[in-house]
């Protein structure tokens, strides 16, 4: 049902065009209306090999709507080929075509032997959210372009995370969670980001098993896999933020993946070493800030506001407020993730709402008793607010527009560090 | 034509002027056919994405102070209402005022598609005006509720009589219209038909047509010296202040496309004249618009005392710093509304144009004239390659690969980086009021130099890029994928 | 509430003609979803329309879509269609009959194929109902 999206934080199925441009030589090639590319790109961060405004697109107008868009989807295909230097083409259907019964998959068919595999997937705007369009992307991957391998190469790790420029932090995280994967001796693959593209697709079948590291997104991808190519998966569901959800988080890995336990906790101590000893050095400073209250609220998708909240909690000793999950979680995962926020150091259990309506998030905000000044960290609709109450403000969530972020990141030991650099360079903005 | 203002649907503007989204030739070819009307548009069979009308539309109604904009469609639709907070929020904190202006969307889903959803938009309404007290409530459509046929005129009328501001039909089903300035005209046409009242009394102010009123301070100062005052559209305008603009003595724009529908919509309704003259940028510009205005408003004494004041100043740092421009080759993209004026500009400043491209051309405008940033350079023997391109990329690159300029200029976000990329400088012409007036006009020619001295960053960036295009493309013509009008 | 299609077809089975290579039009007149034939309407000013006017600018054979207003005739021969069909068009005459509220659907294929499709598109949004096949 139609309801109301006030400040809204996600954006439609055919945002998924993100997903392609994060695959490094893969371009989307739109059966929609003309500016729908534009609008749901981000303005900054886009101007990669490839950009919006590259992306091929039918421009659908009321002809086509009359006498169908097939015929010019194919030209556009056709000439996308020609035109366009990439490796992978993927169609992706906006509202229009889907509403009135162009068959984009048989036009796709069409194009099997082209010299470039062209896939499609079905991103209509009303099908769901950038989240939901993510997966179709990745489905699209598995179905159309995949295939099972008897070849299998032991290590070889497929990482999945969460959904790339919806996810402000996503080059920079996916990278960090590579490098801790390869610290255990595991061989990281993943699709996206620099220099990852094609020949990581490729590679996908041959995992020893995929890691996904989500509250809730992709986990009919892994099931996919599972299915059509034999690929166990090992679900992660909160995101790994400073030292405590990290250590957590290799054990898992290093259990799952049958690798001696000795190798891993060598790399945890290593890590917990430094990551304490600069803890160390500031504590002074998260004891004796006076302008900040114990209590904070995360305003995010499942991801951020759940890894978020644990590190907060289990690391820094803070207190959870209300915190908000804004992504549309689908119902059948919100037990599950409310079980997460239930379980903190402590017997700490923090309240969670799924809430895209942001007028009432504000409204509980703006009620709740902080004991001080409040943390929030969210979306740019929460800087107001939070200006409103003295608290302090860090932009984490989409839309941003109070961060540039190219290759930052606040996974891992190191991402933690991250988190509290940013948390405390606001605070320190104030004395009193 | 006459404006009828009765209908919430605005014709789609290449269907209602004759705008074309396809040419490609000569600048004096494109004029005389245009003159004599026998210009045709084209199509492509290949086309690469662009903008879709209701960003214009909604873009602009959201600048406006304290109302709400109901966006009736899927989440991608209503996404430009995150863009919108925080223009709204940063636009108001400049200007030291406070903007409560809401964009909400409908989150329509599959379901919503199958058995309608106007019901539901109907409580939608309600709430957002429950909610925020707004002063004026747009309620637009989608590709996706136009193709369902959710009938919101109806619901518009259904609500209006429950809530005690206006609430506007507006219609924005980006199929109807591959140019998307016709949004422009959307927002034009749901302000007057809803929010301007007839005139009670005249008014010393001047409608002033633009985007982010960059340079209000300094416009208010130079009309005082005509004892005018300028009241700007649409950004951190209120409601009431819009009820009014029926009384002013005159409308003008920074921008033709922007404001060419509700100059000619006052002019023809209330009687306020529309001051139709090339764009204040540049100095020929500046003072044919500021004599225009003298006229219109029976000032020119004031007016002609002030250009001899400026120009004493100004012309003579001009006319130096034009022997450094000369020679330089320039190509440039923008709209219509710019491409042509900035083209005149750059000729006045000594720079050669080799290629401009405009994302769209009207023919004519709303009172059947060639626009006049045209007539202009055909009257002053100006004439260079001019395509309409409508954001193609592929054209651009192809055009900049050929000429090699030592320039590009553009103002549409996403497009200069291209240019870098092959090695091209580029100069985003970005903020409406960069080029107005002596003042910008010197500053202007002065960034210009500045871009160009420093060649650093694109000559780094384009050695370590590889270009997204076949070589393939590179060897044909712009023109291969107009399906007609080939030369 | 009926309404009539001028179509531009030389033997009544295919979208043939360009707007301006036209000799005449077809009018079918649709009574909700049901078209049939009504009349052919020629039109007599197709002579006077000089060929140096058309060359002037036109350069492809699309079907001068030219002429300074020439063709108003032939635009006012169907101003009381609700659309045209043909194979091309130019803009100014497409503008001319925007202003007489006339939709244009430039279209290669068979004329029955183009009024099953157009009168279910304005059966369907007339009666607010969905696109939805």
């Amino acid at each position: 049902m139609a309801k109301l999206l006030d400040k809204q934080r996600y954006k439609c199925a055919l945002g998924a065009m993100q997903t392609v441009q994060a695959i490094t030589r893969a371009i989307p090639i739109l059966h929609s209306g003309p500016g729908c590319a534009q609008k749901l790109s981000d303005s900054i961060g886009s101007s990669g090999y490839f950009s919006p405004n590259i992306f091929p697109c039918t421009s659908i107008n009321e002809k086509d709507v009359v006498f169908g868009g097939v015929k010019k989807l194919e030209t556009t295909i056709e000439n996308a080929l020609k035109v366009i230097d990439a490796d992978l083409y993927v169609v992706l259907s906006g509202c229009i075509p889907e509403i009135v019964g162009d068959d984009t998959g048989e036009v796709v068919s069409r194009f099997e032997n082209a010299e470039k595999p062209v896939i499609y997937a079905s991103t209509a705007g009303f099908k769901g959210n950038n989240y939901k369009g993510h997966e179709q992307v990745i489905d699209a991957i598995i179905e159309q372009y995949l295939e099972y391998s008897e070849e299998k190469e032991q290590g070889l790790v497929n990482i999945w995370a969460d959904v790339p420029y919806q996810d402000l932090f996503w080059l920079g995280n996916i990278r960090e969670l590579e490098k801790l994967i390869a610290e255990i001796g595991l061989t990281p693959n993943t699709i996206f980001g620099y220099g990852h593209g094609i020949e990581n697709i490729n590679k996908i079948p041959k995992a020893q098993f995929n890691l996904l590291v989500s509250p809730w997104v992709s986990v009919g991808n892994m099931k996919k896999m599972e299915k059509k190519l034999g690929i166990p998966y090992l679900h992660y569901p909160t995101l790994p933020i400073g030292a405590f959800e990290t250590s957590k988080f290799l054990r898992a890995v290093g259990e799952f993946a049958g690798i001696p336990s000795e190798n891993v906790e060598n790399v945890i101590t290593e890590h917990e070493k430094y990551y304490y000893y600069l803890i160390e050095r500031y504590a002074d400073m998260f004891l004796e800030t006076r302008v900040m209250a114990k209590q904070f609220s995360v305003v995010a998708d499942a991801q951020y506001s759940l890894g978020m909240t644990k590190f907060l909690v289990n690391d820094l000793g803070l207190v959870p407020a209300k915190q908000f999950i804004t992504d549309d979680t689908p119902k059948n995962f919100q037990e599950q993730i409310r079980a997460e926020f239930a379980n903190l150091n402590y017997g700490i259990k923090a309240e969670v709402e799924f809430e895209t309506d942001s007028y009432k998030i504000h409204h509980e905000i703006e009620s709740h008793d902080y004991h001080g000044y409040p943390l929030i960290l969210g979306s740019y609709y929460e800087k107001e607010i939070t200006e409103k109450l003295f608290g302090h403000y860090l932009n984490i969530s989409w839309p941003v527009q109070d961060k540039v972020v190219l290759d930052d990141f606040y996974v891992g030991y190191t991402g933690g560090i991250r988190l509290i650099e940013d948390i405390y360079s606001v605070a320190v903005q104030r004395w009193n | 034509m006459s404006i009828n203002l009765n209908n919430s649907n605005v014709a789609t503007r290449e269907n209602r002027i004759g705008s074309i989204t396809g040419y490609i030739g000569t600048l004096g070819d494109l004029a005389k056919q245009s003159e004599c009307g026998t210009l045709k548009g084209c199509s492509r069979c290949f086309s690469q994405s662009s903008t879709c009308l209701s960003s214009c539309a909604l873009a602009q109604l959201s600048n406006i102070r304290d109302v709400a904009v109901i966006h009736h469609g899927p989440a991608g639709c209503s996404v430009a209402g995150a863009g919108a907070y925080y223009i709204d929020k940063v636009m108001a904190k400049k200007r030291g005022v406070t903007n409560n202006t809401v964009y909400v969307g409908t989150d329509m889903n599959e379901k919503d598609t199958i058995f309608g959803s106007t019901e539901a938009l109907r409580k939608i309404i309600l709430e957002v005006n429950q909610r925020y007290s707004p002063k004026a409530i747009f309620v637009s459509s989608s590709c996706a509720t136009g193709i369902i046929g959710e009938d919101i005129d109806s619901v518009v009328d259904e609500v209006k009589e429950e809530i005690d501001v206006p609430v506007v039909a507006v219609h924005c089903e980006g199929f109807k219209s591959r140019i998307w300035a016709t949004g422009f005209d959307i927002s034009d046409h749901a302000v007057l038909s809803a929010i301007v009242k007839p005139p009670k009394q005249k008014r010393n102010t001047i409608n002033f047509k633009n985007f982010y009123e960059s340079a209000r301070p300094e416009i208010i100062e130079i009309f005082k010296h005509f004892d005018l005052e300028p009241i700007f559209l649409y950004c951190n305008s209120t409601v009431e202040e819009l009820s009014h603009i029926s009384e002013s003595l005159a409308t003008t724009c920074i921008c033709g496309t922007l404001g060419n529908y509700l100059g000619n919509g006052l002019e023809e309704k209330y009687g306020v004249p529309y001051i139709r003259t090339i764009n204040p940028l540049g100095v020929a510009g500046f003072e044919t618009w500021l004599r225009e205005i003298g006229k219109v408003t029976d000032r020119s004494e004031k007016v002609e005392k002030y250009i001899a004041e400026q120009r004493a100043i100004y012309i003579p740092q001009i006319e130096e710093i034009k022997k450094e421009l000369k020679g330089l080759r320039a190509v440039l993209g923008m709209g219509p509304g710019y491409t042509f004026e900035v083209s005149r500009v750059l000729n006045e400043l000594g720079i050669e144009v080799v290629w401009a491209l405009a994302w769209h051309y009207d023919k004519k405008y709303e009172n059947g004239d060639v626009p006049p940033s045209m007539k202009y350079l055909l009257e002053n023997d100006v004439d260079f390659e001019a395509s309409v391109a409508d954001q193609q990329n592929y054209e651009v690159m192809n055009v900049l690969h050929k000429y090699q300029p030592d320039l590009y200029l553009s103002r549409h976000p996403g497009s200069t980086v291209w240019a870098i990329k092959n090695g091209t400088p580029a100069v985003y012409v970005a903020d409406e009021y960069m080029i107005f007036g002596y003042q910008h006009t010197l500053e202007f020619a002065k960034s210009i130099l500045d871009s160009i001295h420093n060649r650093s960053f694109e000559q780094n960036l384009a050695k370590r890029v590889k270009l997204p295009y076949t070589d393939w493309w590179y060897q044909q013509n712009v023109d291969k994928f107009l399906e007609e009008g080939k030369k | 509430m009926p309404y009539k299609i001028a179509v531009a077809t030389s033997d009544g089975v295919n979208i043939d003609r360009t707007f301006g290579s036209a000799e005449y039009f077809t009018i079918y007149e649709v009574n909700e979803k049901n078209f049939t034939f009504a009349e052919k309407r020629t039109f007599q000013e197709l002579q006077e329309i000089s060929l140096e006017n058309c060359e002037n600018g036109c350069n492809s054979g699309c079907g001068n879509g030219c002429g300074n207003g020439g063709h108003s005739g032939k635009v006012e021969v169907i101003a009381d269609c609700r659309c045209v069909v043909c194979l091309k068009i130019g803009f100014p005459i497409r503008k001319q009959l925007e202003k007489l509220a006339i939709s244009v659907f430039d279209v290669n294929c068979s004329v029955d194929e183009a009024l099953q499709k157009i009168t279910a598109y304005y059966q369907r949004i007339d009666n607010h109902e969905s696109l939805r096949k």
